[in-house]
């Protein structure tokens, strides 16, 4: 190649690399706030309300420097409306690439998040990282709650649904995950629900079950207790606790921590009396946790608090899934898994021609020692 | 044949306070003898050239009896023409011109001050022999052959610079440096033109690429280096007045080999060249990462690094962009300083600096604790490999700017170029990455790991190569 074909050859890359300027340019991070949660709230008349948190980096006489958190509050026709006029009160452009939850009021939620949803999934700046959660209460007292463990309500909430390997009964769900179960089978999600304590000694935050979300509408509430059920249903167990009557005493519990849940489901078609059979099979290793008052570790005690954890399991189960199967909600992803395999065969509303079969088996693993003694 | 002329040669060392001339009688007429005599060993000539002369009785113009019968010296040679006088005369010969014969004689008579061989200064090793090259070449000649006692080891001499005259030794083992090397470095350096050479990098600039900031030629002061390249097959040129010996080809893996990776612990040593590869990309790319990600790509951050960064740059006036380079310029202020100071004004040059950069630059709102990090984590990891030095500050710099345009397209188009860069780089007709993507003579025994040494010692060339 010759001289002049190279250097046409060169200044035509370095050309188009100047016209491939996309949708980012450049802007130092410390001329930005990041936004790192928001609420999405509608008023009567159906108009969003927007509520944002962002944090700013304030130069301080230390050294070290600080940062600042600082609350937004915008309506508009529409969320990207309310959006930029939430920009016209910041000194600083808001940015939503450190968003880490996106929370709807329960009003919102029932109003019905398709009239917000388009606008998290077409702009480019707004994740699918972050978690979404329904939030029933006041917005604005959440947006001043005072969280003593964390400044920054998403970054708390994160931390909070990270941490819910601690607890069998509570729902997580990203903003991906949402995004998916929207458009797949019976487009039906259950989000996290979260509110604030009302009997803790200070007021915090906390994941209280899961909001029902049929058709971007929320039709009904997981309750706390219904969620162990339903995750052991879904195998989303990452932890947790089994509580039984403790053998030795019938008055008292014992406690078995859960230390792995592996759910396998086998879904069947009857053409002759058009019933879907489900058959879930949960095995479940756990720990002796807890004894209240004492227990004999006989293998026959062993064996009757194994039996009795499998038939909670079984009627946690059974429990939730009666319900929803009276609602006609599939929330088990039934839906999903019958067209994965038989994608030829049409049936209106599944759930209500399914039947479910639970089978657990629990294992204890380890009894523990008392070792600390003097 | 031309007789000698004595005038012609006066008038040409003329108006030189150290040239010069002793007359001694003989039966047959006089007995010039011309040197210079600060290039001379002035005890040498008197006990062993013009003592003899005096006391023999000359009666004979045949100038074998004199070289044979009277001179105890013991280099002597014939001299044909009144150029070839003055060239030994000015290479620190003596130079005997008899009135009776057309012929002239110089007897080696050196006797210059000379430094002793010295450690490196700028090959520092833990373990490993110490002596380094000194400015004579006859010196560095004869380290050479202190290390490799063998007859195919050929020194051959060639004189350069038409007005410092310059004396240039190639060096190479014959046999195991491929002939096309030789050859192609031996016409090289016959073709220099220039009018004075004062260091091996007039020559250098001969050999090497001449667009890249890259050195495609080696230098070094050490003699077990450049003894253990002559033994791999390559090049070495000895230039008269320099310590610094040429190694040619050079390759871009031979940056991260130092000679304590082959005299100390096998897996210590290949540690440290992972650190030092892992460096080399530290400098070149750490700071058009930062620029690329704190600048455009802010999802790629994890939010608690996020928030710090925003802290650290609150109240910096200037773009990152900006601030980068401007704590890469003082630091490049400072190592400037440091180097042409004298060592004990550099010492306290170096706090003044580290105070500037480390909290002064900061304190004062000029750039942010971060860019400090990372300018210093950068320049650091470049002084890992300190012969591409140079290639690494203008990258870095190339690839800062092509960050802060376009993010991290711009800096992955900036890393291919610099990689497209390299590639297309030769050293003496070899590849400059060689042996990397060179697919079919790949051998990694020594690239990134060191293996055993006995199965390294080997040519790095191919067999094929020898006798093309």
């Amino acid at each position: 190649m010759n001289k002049l074909k190279k250097t046409v050859v060169i200044c035509c890359i370095i050309m188009n690399c100047f016209s491939m300027s996309a949708c980012f340019s450049y802007k130092d991070i410390n001329k930005v706030m990041f936004i790192t949660a928001f609420i999405v709230d509608v008023d009567n008349s159906g108009n969003p309300i927007l509520y944002a948190e962002a944090f700013k980096g304030v130069r301080t006489s230390a050294t070290a420097g600080q940062d600042e958190r600082v609350l937004f509050k915008a309506t508009g026709k529409t969320l990207f409306e309310a959006v930029r006029n939430m920009n016209a009160t910041s000194s600083y452009k808001l940015n939503y690439t450190q968003n880490k939850a996106i929370i709807f009021t329960q009003k919102a939620a029932e109003f019905g998040l398709d009239n917000f949803i388009d606008f998290l999934d077409r702009d480019q700046e707004l994740l699918i990282r972050p978690y979404i959660a329904i939030y029933q209460g006041d917005p604005e007292k959440l947006m001043k709650l005072n969280i003593l463990q964390e400044k920054y309500i998403g970054t708390f909430l994160v931390q909070l649904v990270e941490n819910i390997g601690a607890s069998s009964r509570a729902v997580k769900l990203s903003l991906n995950e949402f995004y998916n179960q929207r458009g797949t089978g019976d487009r039906t999600n259950v989000v996290t629900i979260i509110d604030i304590t009302k009997d803790d000694l200070e007021p915090k935050l906390q994941v209280n079950g899961g909001a029902v979300i049929t058709n971007d509408k929320m039709v009904s509430v997981l309750s706390k207790n219904e969620g162990q059920g339903f995750n052991f249903l879904m195998n989303t167990i990452l932890g947790g606790t089994l509580e039984i009557t403790n053998p030795c005493d019938i008055n008292k519990f014992i406690t078995l921590e859960i230390i792995k849940s592996k759910t396998k489901t086998e879904i069947s078609y009857n053409n002759n009396n058009n019933i879907i059979e489900l058959k879930k099979k949960i095995k479940v290793k756990v720990d002796v946790g807890e004894a209240q008052k004492s227990i004999v570790l006989t293998k026959e005690n062993i064996r009757k608090i194994e039996k009795k954890s499998e038939e909670n399991i079984v009627k946690a189960c059974n429990n939730v899934f009666a319900k929803y199967k009276d609602m006609g909600i599939d929330i088990f992803d039934i839906t999903e898994q019958f067209y994965a395999k038989y994608p030829k065969i049409k049936i209106e509303n599944i759930i209500d021609k399914t039947e479910l079969k639970v089978e657990a088996e629990v294992e204890i693993m380890n009894t523990g020692d008392v070792e600390n003694f003097q | 044949m031309e007789k000698i002329n004595i005038e012609y040669i006066k008038e040409k060392l003329k108006n030189s306070y150290d040239v010069k001339y002793r007359e001694i009688e003989s039966a047959l007429g006089i007995i010039l003898g011309v040197f210079i005599d600060d290039l001379c060993d002035s005890k040498f000539i008197s006990e062993y050239i013009f003592n003899p002369l005096m006391q023999a009785k000359i009666e004979t113009v045949d100038l074998e009896y004199i070289k044979k019968e009277v001179l105890p010296a013991n280099s002597i040679g014939d001299i044909n023409n009144n150029d070839e006088v003055i060239s030994h005369v000015l290479s620190g010969d003596l130079v005997l011109i008899f009135s009776f014969a057309s012929k002239a004689i110089y007897c080696e008579a050196k006797g210059y001050v000379r430094r002793s061989v010295g450690i490196p200064v700028t090959e520092n090793v833990i373990k490993g022999p110490r002596e380094g090259f000194v400015e004579a070449f006859v010196d560095n000649v004869s380290l050479i052959r202190r290390k490799i006692k063998n007859s195919d080891l050929k020194f051959e001499t060639v004189v350069l610079g038409n007005k410092s005259n310059t004396v240039t030794v190639i060096c190479y083992l014959e046999g195991v440096a491929p002939k096309k090397l030789v050859d192609y470095i031996r016409t090289k350096i016959n073709n220099i033109n220039l009018e004075f050479i004062l260091e091996s990098n007039y020559i250098e600039e001969e050999l090497k690429n001449k667009n890249t900031v890259f050195d495609t030629i080696g230098t070094t002061e050490k003699v077990d280096v450049a003894a253990s390249k002559i033994l791999e097959g390559r090049v070495a040129i000895i230039v008269d007045g320099t310590p610094f010996v040429i190694t040619a080809p050079y390759f871009f893996v031979d940056n991260f080999q130092t000679p304590d990776d082959y005299y100390s612990n096998k897996y210590f040593g290949n540690l440290s060249r992972g650190i030092r590869v892992f460096s080399f990309f530290l400098a070149s790319l750490l700071s058009g990462l930062y620029v690329a990600i704190t600048t455009f790509h802010f999802s790629l951050i994890p939010t608690v690094f996020a928030v710090k960064l925003a802290i650290s740059r609150a109240g910096v006036p200037l773009p990152t962009v900006i601030e980068l380079l401007l704590m890469t310029f003082f630091f490049q202020l400072l190592r400037e300083a440091g180097i042409r100071l004298p060592q004990p004004i550099g010492q306290a040059m170096s706090i003044v600096g580290a105070l500037i950069l480390g909290d002064a630059a900061v304190g004062a709102g000029l750039a942010s604790q971060s860019t400090v990090v990372v300018v210093a984590l950068s320049s650091i990891s470049s002084f890992l490999v300190s012969k591409l030095y140079g290639a690494l500050s203008t990258w870095n710099i190339i690839i800062i700017l092509f960050s802060s345009v376009l993010g991290l397209p711009g800096f992955y188009i900036s890393f291919f170029i610099f990689i497209s860069h390299m590639a297309g780089l030769e050293s003496c007709g070899y590849p400059y990455l060689f042996p990397l993507g060179t697919l079919e003579t790949f051998k990694f025994k020594d690239v990134l790991y060191r293996k055993d040494l006995s199965k390294i010692s080997n040519s790095v060339f191919d067999k094929d190569d020898y006798n093309e």
